[in-house]
């Protein structure tokens, strides 16, 4: 290398330092804060939302988080005392509970957003009487149905348990290689029978409180094969049993959805959020939803909670511009936008949403009522077992196992 | 006298990055998580109050435990017994002198160098669509269903696959030690009219024995500390029958945020793999060569 070739480079290295100094000197003006949101069907609007925000507010970046297994990255990022600035976190679960009662989130109570939100909606997850979340929107939980093979079969949406099980036989009796439920039993995917569950129990007990008393806060060892209110609910469970598709023992909610949407399976027993992955699988039939039947079609219920729910970090350097951003997000005009993607149930005042989603509509109709209860878990202080638990009954039938077990997971709360 | 001593010492620096290294990332987490054994710690917050050894009581009467105590002992035996017999067998087949033996011992050898998830999720998907479609195509009854799903074949279609994967190292391993076994010693036995029977029981077994040591630790710490793969193929199912301890630890600590709890049963891990390895090292140090 000769003299005028080492000038040359160590021209070139020194402007090339001088560049990227002067980049970092431009972007460090910009304060910069993190969006953690653990809702990844929702992540391409959420991104875009983002950058209109920012470009609305030259001055703030907005770097919007998305990782696999969201609930246990940010436990940990938490405990390390790295709470991002703005999270998507759900406030009826025991961990939320814990960390706004220990102050990890900002109060929000007073915050000039919150009017934004539909009366009485965030009061529900209120802690020592301080609102800590920005509840959005609500998730339900309910039946996805085929309205096409429905019309060939000549059935209709049920409206009571009775009518429920009557379709069920129908599409036993009539459906050509069909079954009616597409099911997920593997224990992985327990989760996706969490509403069929928890609204059994509320079926036999009368709704959220009875269903509570019943399992949560009754003596301990009270669950009993022979009660009547047990009897009810494995009566509900056995409308399952056996009626899955080939394999549903150990499918897992993937091969559900595609169960369904192949047309093979008749009704899809499922929260409203796996709309967007059977539409993205691009179904040739019409997709409608009903509620969990009770006795009347007066009965029918629903379970769900906040699902798009914001809440601030109080370690956050860069509060002003996390409140900025989520006054932003929590505008009619912004969660528009949001709602006409993800299509839940809004609680931000002035969202356009009649007519909107009429998939949904079947179980949406009940959320913001006294139809739709907060799933039961915001009282527990775990939920997994409960899931693998009726999972478990629904595959193997046995009555006295699952009543055995369901004491040995309460008791230990009780 | 300065200059004798650096000259005698300086050595001791190079070990010091990997020691602090070892004590900061291995040891102080240890002793952390011995500490937290003691105490009610959800892994939420900073609060916690040391409870003494009431987690330790509480786990030998809690059923999930013992169920998969159960399962781990069950799955450690089939995972040692299996990685030692087959991989022995495996071993003797590939240390034949044959054109093709380089050709198999990377084909024995390639599961190992496969992420144990993505073989969690090819099997599962193997276990749900093709086996059932072999049973329907030739009318085998018990390989119609999901055999992830049945109860009574789950404990074996799981141990397939860990041993699937798991019989690779091990069979290298036998390899070495079957290649490490003097020549003169088999030929000896050879002109001594020694058969194939007499040889693997007085010769190979023999110098094998530092081998199945080695494998023996592995296969137990394999068995004992099983995660991954039985959390993607089963998810410790059906009914928690395919729970492994490790899972039981993971689900206490992020699922029902017991994290003290979850501690004292890591910590009952560790004594229990620590007890069998002492053991298992007294043992074969009496029949080594």
């Amino acid at each position: 290398m000769n003299r005028k070739t080492k000038w040359a480079m160590t021209v070139v290295s020194l402007a090339s330092v001088a560049l990227l100094a002067s980049c970092g000197s431009t972007s460090s003006k910009k304060t910069e804060i993190e969006f953690f949101t653990q809702k990844k069907e929702t992540l391409g609007i959420t991104k875009e939302i983002a950058k209109d925000f920012e470009k609305e507010n030259k001055d703030i970046k907005v770097k919007v988080v998305s990782v696999p297994d969201p609930s246990n990255v940010l436990k940990t990022r938490i405990s390390s005392k790295d709470t991002p600035d703005v999270v998507n976190i759900y406030p009826q679960n025991a961990d939320f509970k814990e960390w706004a009662a220990n102050h990890v989130f900002e109060d929000l109570t007073g915050k000039s957003f919150m009017n934004n939100i539909k009366e009485g909606v965030a009061a529900q997850y209120k802690i020592n009487d301080k609102l800590y979340s920005a509840p959005l929107d609500s998730n339900a939980w309910g039946f996805f149905y085929n309205v096409d093979a429905f019309k060939k079969l000549g059935i209709e949406a049920p409206k009571t348990w009775d009518e429920f099980e009557a379709v069920v036989k129908d599409i036993k009796e009539k459906g050509k290689d069909q079954s009616p439920f597409a099911l997920s039993l593997a224990q992985g995917d327990a989760w996706s029978l969490n509403g069929f569950g928890q609204l059994a129990w509320a079926q036999a007990d009368g709704g959220f409180d009875g269903a509570q008393n019943a399992l949560r806060f009754s003596p301990k060892g009270a669950i009993k094969t022979a009660n009547p209110n047990f009897q009810s609910v494995i009566k509900q469970l056995d409308i399952l049993k056996g009626n899955g598709q080939k394999g549903a023992e150990g499918a897992t909610y993937n091969d559900a959805i595609a169960a369904f949407v192949s047309g093979k399976s008749l009704i899809l027993p499922q929260g409203i959020w796996a709309l967007a992955a059977v539409q993205q699988q691009k179904p040739s039939f019409e997709i409608r939803s009903f509620a969990y039947p009770g006795k009347t079609s007066e009965d029918a219920m629903s379970v769900g909670a906040a699902d798009m729910a914001l809440s601030i970090s109080s370690t956050s350097k860069h509060k002003a511009a996390a409140e900025k951003f989520v006054n932003y997000l929590s505008t009619a005009k912004v969660f528009q936008k949001y709602f006409d993607v993800n299509g839940e149930p809004t609680s931000v005042k002035g969202v356009k949403t009649e007519g909107k989603m009429p998939e949904l509509e079947g179980i949406t109709r009940l959320t913001f009522t006294d139809k739709q209860f907060v799933w039961l878990q915001s009282k527990w202080t775990s939920e997994i077992d409960f899931h693998t638990l009726t999972a478990n009954y629904a595959r193997s039938g046995n009555a006295d196992n699952f009543s055995k077990e369901l004491n040995v997971f309460f008791d230990s709360m009780k | 006298m300065k200059d004798k001593f650096i000259s005698k010492y300086w050595g001791y620096l190079f070990l010091l990055v990997p020691i602090i290294l070892q004590f900061i990332f291995f040891y102080l987490p240890t002793i952390r998580g011995v500490m937290f054994s003691f105490t009610n710690w959800t892994g939420l917050t900073d609060n916690y109050d040391y409870i003494g050894f009431k987690n330790y009581t509480a786990i030998f009467s809690d059923p999930k435990f013992i169920k998969t105590i159960r399962f781990t002992i069950i799955f450690t035996i089939g995972m040692i017994v299996g990685q030692v017999s087959i991989g022995i067998l495996v071993a003797r087949a590939l240390n034949a002198k044959l054109r093709t033996s380089n050709f198999f011992r990377g084909i024995f050898f390639f599961p190992a160098v496969i992420a144990t998830v993505t073989i969690g999720m090819i099997f599962k998907q193997i276990f749900a669509y093709g086996i059932p479609l072999i049973g329907e195509t030739f009318h085998i009854a018990f390989l119609k269903e999901n055999l992830l799903s049945n109860p009574k074949t789950v404990i074996y279609a799981v141990l397939f696959v860990a041993l699937w994967q798991g019989i690779a190292t091990p069979t290298i391993i036998f390899l070495a030690g079957l290649q490490s076994i003097p020549q003169e010693i088999l030929e000896a036995a050879a002109i001594d009219g020694a058969n194939r029977k007499q040889i693997f029981k007085s010769i190979e077994i023999p110098f094998l024995i530092p081998s199945i040591s080695m494998v023996f630790i592995l296969a137990l710490k394999g068995g004992l500390t099983a995660f991954d793969n039985i959390f993607v193929l089963t998810g410790g199912g059906p009914n928690d029958m395919t729970a492994t301890l490790g899972m039981l630890v993971y689900n206490t600590a992020f699922k029902n945020n017991s994290f003290g709890y979850a501690n004292a049963l890591a910590v009952v891990l560790f004594i229990i793999i620590v007890v069998i390895s002492l053991i298992q090292q007294a043992v074969s140090k009496r029949f080594e060569v």
